[in-house]
């Protein structure tokens, strides 16, 4: 599949004044991220943007908002423009930020990154939009719902740095199992048609995925558990 | 506690968003009543916000943040949800029955087995509850391609294996089982199988190279 992603950086910056563009990164979060980062990537630090959300769901700041803005949208765009057109992309991205500024007050930066909480209102959107389906998910405050048994100090990592070992095995990966998994998650394919857009057999498909989810998880130290 | 989890193709697909509505029913629903598998879908979630790190940006039009600009206001406070006080069906269950159990529309299926069909909006998956008496089997089980099933109350054997409320039995046409409810009280379980059309279409599919047609 191919797509116009390719942007100067003039042309990306064409839309947005000079003074949202990156500024103001306290020094630490900047060091604890390199280093860990995929090299090739030229994101800013991760931490930033969940602060930043957790400003605009306190203050309704809309010029903080701009920032996350800035740095999400062409993203969320890429990913809703692997299953429709360039048109439909840009609502649903326009959609997803919406939604991002309405929801903000509901974000809690102990359950995950930014970009997670980000990537989960935009793959709704996108089920919803492109296959008319709704995705059921949980409820913690739904009084049938099993709480965890263990205390809830045991080992619990902060969303932002969980996410950065995530980002970390992500790109320690190796090839054929990287490339299932971003087919799994920005191709919307299933599991089969992964097997056959590659000519693996289903087995070698799942089983790829298997052992990239198994690697996340020893690197988040989840391997005590019986699962 | 649960003793039976979500497979990792299973997690990791509901996660992507790329399962149908009645199969993320069934992961969801497992999810809510076992606490190691929400840990586990933490992390698929989490690759997926990571993944959309490393995407590769997608130019967003001239207009677009003042288009987006324009539509932020203040959000409306968000209604606080009505929970019940005790629930045996999770959440997102309730949402398709309506209700907790006592408002499950039973349709007898003889022997004192009953369902209740739910809709979804996937087209290829066939979605139930069933209600398995005391001490019997499930009826007329006979399903094509895969099946999970996740138990809510009571509780089966299948074969040896004993599935107890949150647990999901992931099973295919391959291994020939009986659930069969323990004795000790009814047992109501969600079941979602692949939808009996969509299998006939396949039938039709696979035999069109043969008949010719």
């Amino acid at each position: 599949m191919s797509l116009e992603i390719s942007v100067s950086r003039e042309a990306w910056h064409k839309g947005f004044p000079l003074a949202v563009r990156p500024k103001r990164l306290p020094a630490s979060k900047i060091r604890s991220n390199t280093g860990l980062m995929d090299v090739k990537t030229s994101t800013p630090p991760e931490p930033s943007m969940s602060d930043l959300l957790v400003r605009v769901g306190q203050s309704r700041d809309v010029e903080v908002f701009e920032e996350l803005f800035r740095h999400f949208a062409p993203r969320v765009k890429a990913y809703m423009a692997k299953s429709g057109s360039a048109n439909a992309a840009e609502e649903l991205m326009q959609e997803t930020m919406v939604s991002v500024w309405n929801k903000a007050a509901m974000y809690d930066p102990g359950k995950g990154a930014a970009s997670t909480w980000i990537f989960s209102i935009a793959r709704n959107l996108r089920i919803d939009a492109y296959r008319r389906e709704k995705h059921p998910e949980y409820d913690e405050n739904d009084p049938a719902f099993q709480p965890p048994q263990e205390p809830a100090a045991d080992n619990k990592l902060e969303g932002e740095q969980s996410a950065r070992i995530v980002r970390s095995a992500l790109a320690s990966l190796p090839p054929d199992q990287a490339e299932v998994l971003r087919l799994a998650y920005y191709e919307d394919n299933s599991q089969s048609e992964i097997a056959a857009a590659l000519a693996l057999p289903l087995g070698t498909v799942k089983s790829r995925m298997r052992l990239a989810f198994q690697k996340l998880r020893i690197e988040l130290g989840q391997t005590g558990d019986a699962l | 506690m649960t003793t039976h989890h979500l497979s990792e193709d299973l997690l990791l697909s509901y996660a992507a968003g790329n399962l149908a509505e009645g199969w993320s029913l069934a992961v969801a629903t497992h999810v809510a009543l076992c606490a190691d598998c929400r840990k586990r879908l933490a992390v698929a979630e989490a690759a997926g916000g990571q993944l959309l790190e490393t995407l590769e940006r997608a130019p967003v039009e001239a207009g677009s943040w003042a288009a987006v600009r324009n539509r932020l206001g203040t959000p409306d406070p968000v209604a606080p949800v009505v929970q019940p006080k005790t629930a045996i069906l999770p959440k997102p269950l309730r949402d398709y029955v309506g209700g907790d159990v006592d408002t499950i529309r039973w349709k007898a299926l003889g022997k004192g087995a009953a369902q209740m069909r739910l809709k979804t909006g996937d087209g290829e998956t066939q979605v139930r509850l069933l209600r398995i008496p005391a001490g019997k089997p499930v009826p007329e089980h006979s399903h094509r391609g895969r099946e999970l099933t996740v138990v809510l109350s009571g509780a089966f054997h299948d074969g040896t294996t004993l599935f107890a409320r949150g647990d999901i039995e992931d099973a295919d046409d391959s291994i020939q089982h009986i659930p069969t409810a323990t004795e000790d009280a009814d047992c109501i379980c969600l079941a979602v199988t692949e939808s009996p059309l969509r299998f006939r279409s396949w039938v039709v599919r696979a035999l069109q190279p043969i008949l010719g047609i």
